[in-house]
């Protein structure tokens, strides 16, 4: 059982993967945009971090990017609606923003959770 | 017998500029022209040349003549190849502006559908991923779950059409994978042959081997499978034939200056029997969604993904076709000289 953060604006794609790692077992703390996150990642960093990308006022690679430069060790996933993000160079942007890795949408329930049980060894 | 420079000067002058000289040149002609003939010049020669024959003035008028005719007909050579010059430049325009415009406007859509996609993405998570849940707590021989099974399946549908939509829109995206065209399409081809009818016979001249380009060798089976496809649909159930071919080629003229630094290039043409196509379809033919068949038959991505693969490669494909004749698709890649350290090809993102 961990202590997840969801970074995600659309409330459809926040209910379902939520909902998902509740059920999985795990608790979950979910934010709109990265600013919002930033600010509890400062106070109490969780287990793992799940943060989209394209959000309003703070994207997920940028907000990524501030977090490593405090914190270096807690994994973070990036999800992503893909579209012309799909390629070898978002993957090594994200990388070099210091993800620790990318799962692109849409995606079934058992591939997220075993992204998830990757991400937290 | 015309020296090459005096065309370098025609280079510089404008339509108008060299339709008045075309002009003034078939004027100039027939004003030497006409009197010579009106005024029987020759009798008059002849009869001057008697008059004169002690003073050997008639050798110079013989020698003047001469030399008339022979800038008359220097002039005439001149006025053809300016007219065919000026047909061909006015008809290369016309082909660059069609593709300027046809390169703006599918520029245009792929960053709206790229948008699209992204958006649709979004909503297609929560059809899958929650289905998925719901299922969990279900009888799997129950109705419902059979129903949230047929949900959770349309979605993964929806979720490869966008798919060949995002591979449209990537048109502009640096591709790192490479590999060799001609082993990838002696695979395509050989995959193609146990689909298409007996009644079509396709044939196949390779003229380049060991040609490396920026497309993954799936890249390549996918735009082949749809030009394929495609020609199948054209020819019908009728007996026909499809051709492919694959030589070296010159730098296309609409590469932009970076492509350019590429020397060395290949074509892969594709060619039908088939119905062919008119002026207004060939306009909208690389169009997603756009298709000239039934809706049980394709979706209509077909063309535009291969269009997508192929910019995204540093590529250009065109279409020739007439009605009732046939198709002819041609595809020019950028040859991958060698690659750089780390494996990657040196070709750079438009």
């Amino acid at each position: 059982m961990a202590h997840i953060f969801l970074v995600e604006d659309d409330q459809y794609v926040q209910y379902t993967l939520s909902k998902i790692l509740v059920k999985a077992g795990h608790t979950v703390a979910c934010f709109d945009n990265g600013r919002l996150a930033l600010e509890k990642l400062r106070m109490k960093p969780p287990d793992l971090v799940i943060t989209d990308v394209v959000m309003p006022e703070l994207g997920g690679l940028e907000m990524l990017a501030q977090f490593r430069a405090f914190n270096a060790v807690i994994p973070v996933l990036v999800v992503s609606a893909g579209s012309s993000k799909l390629s070898e160079d978002f993957k090594e942007m994200a990388a070099q923003s210091g993800a620790n890795g990318v799962l692109l949408k849409p995606f079934d329930r058992a591939t997220f959770l075993a992204c998830v049980a990757e991400m937290l060894l | 017998m015309i020296s090459p420079s005096i065309f370098r000067i025609f280079e510089f002058l404008s339509s108008k500029e060299k339709k008045f000289l075309l002009v003034s040149y078939i004027v100039l002609l027939g004003l030497i022209s006409a009197p010579l003939i009106y005024f029987d010049f020759t009798e008059i020669l002849y009869q001057f040349s008697r008059d004169h024959e002690d003073q050997q003035l008639d050798e110079f008028m013989l020698i003047a003549v001469v030399a008339v005719f022979l800038l008359s007909i220097y002039l005439i050579f001149i006025a053809a190849s300016l007219v065919k010059r000026l047909l061909f430049t006015q008809a290369q325009k016309q082909d660059l502006k069609r593709s300027v415009e046809q390169t703006r406007h599918l520029v245009a859509m792929g960053k709206v559908l790229g948008g699209v996609s992204h958006s649709v993405n979004n909503h297609l998570l929560p059809m899958i991923a929650l289905t998925d849940e719901v299922l969990e707590g279900l009888d799997p021989d129950s109705e419902a779950a059979k129903d949230l099974g047929v949900v959770r399946n349309a979605a993964i549908g929806a979720a490869k059409i966008l798919k060949q939509l995002k591979n449209f829109s990537m048109q502009n995206m640096a591709v790192r994978e490479t590999c060799d065209l001609d082993a990838a399409l002696n695979h395509a081809i050989d995959f193609c042959e146990k689909i298409i009818p007996s009644s079509i016979f396709l044939y196949q001249e390779i003229d380049s081997r060991n040609v490396k380009v920026a497309l993954s060798e799936l890249s390549v089976e996918i735009v082949i499978l749809n030009l394929i496809s495609n020609a199948v649909d054209a020819i019908g159930g009728v007996p026909g034939r499809i051709g492919i071919s694959l030589f070296p080629s010159e730098v296309p003229p609409e590469a932009s200056d970076a492509l350019k630094a590429y020397s060395s290039w290949v074509s892969l043409k594709v060619e039908d029997s088939g119905a062919g196509m008119s002026g207004e379809q060939i306009v909208k033919i690389f169009d997603p969604f756009y298709t000239t068949k039934s809706a049980d038959k394709g979706t209509g991505l077909g063309l535009s993904e291969t269009y997508g693969i192929i910019k995204a490669g540093g590529g250009y494909i065109n279409v020739e076709s007439v009605p009732g004749a046939g198709s002819t698709f041609t595809i020019q890649l950028p040859v991958l000289l060698y690659e750089d350290r780390l494996g990657h090809s040196r070709f750079t993102p438009l």
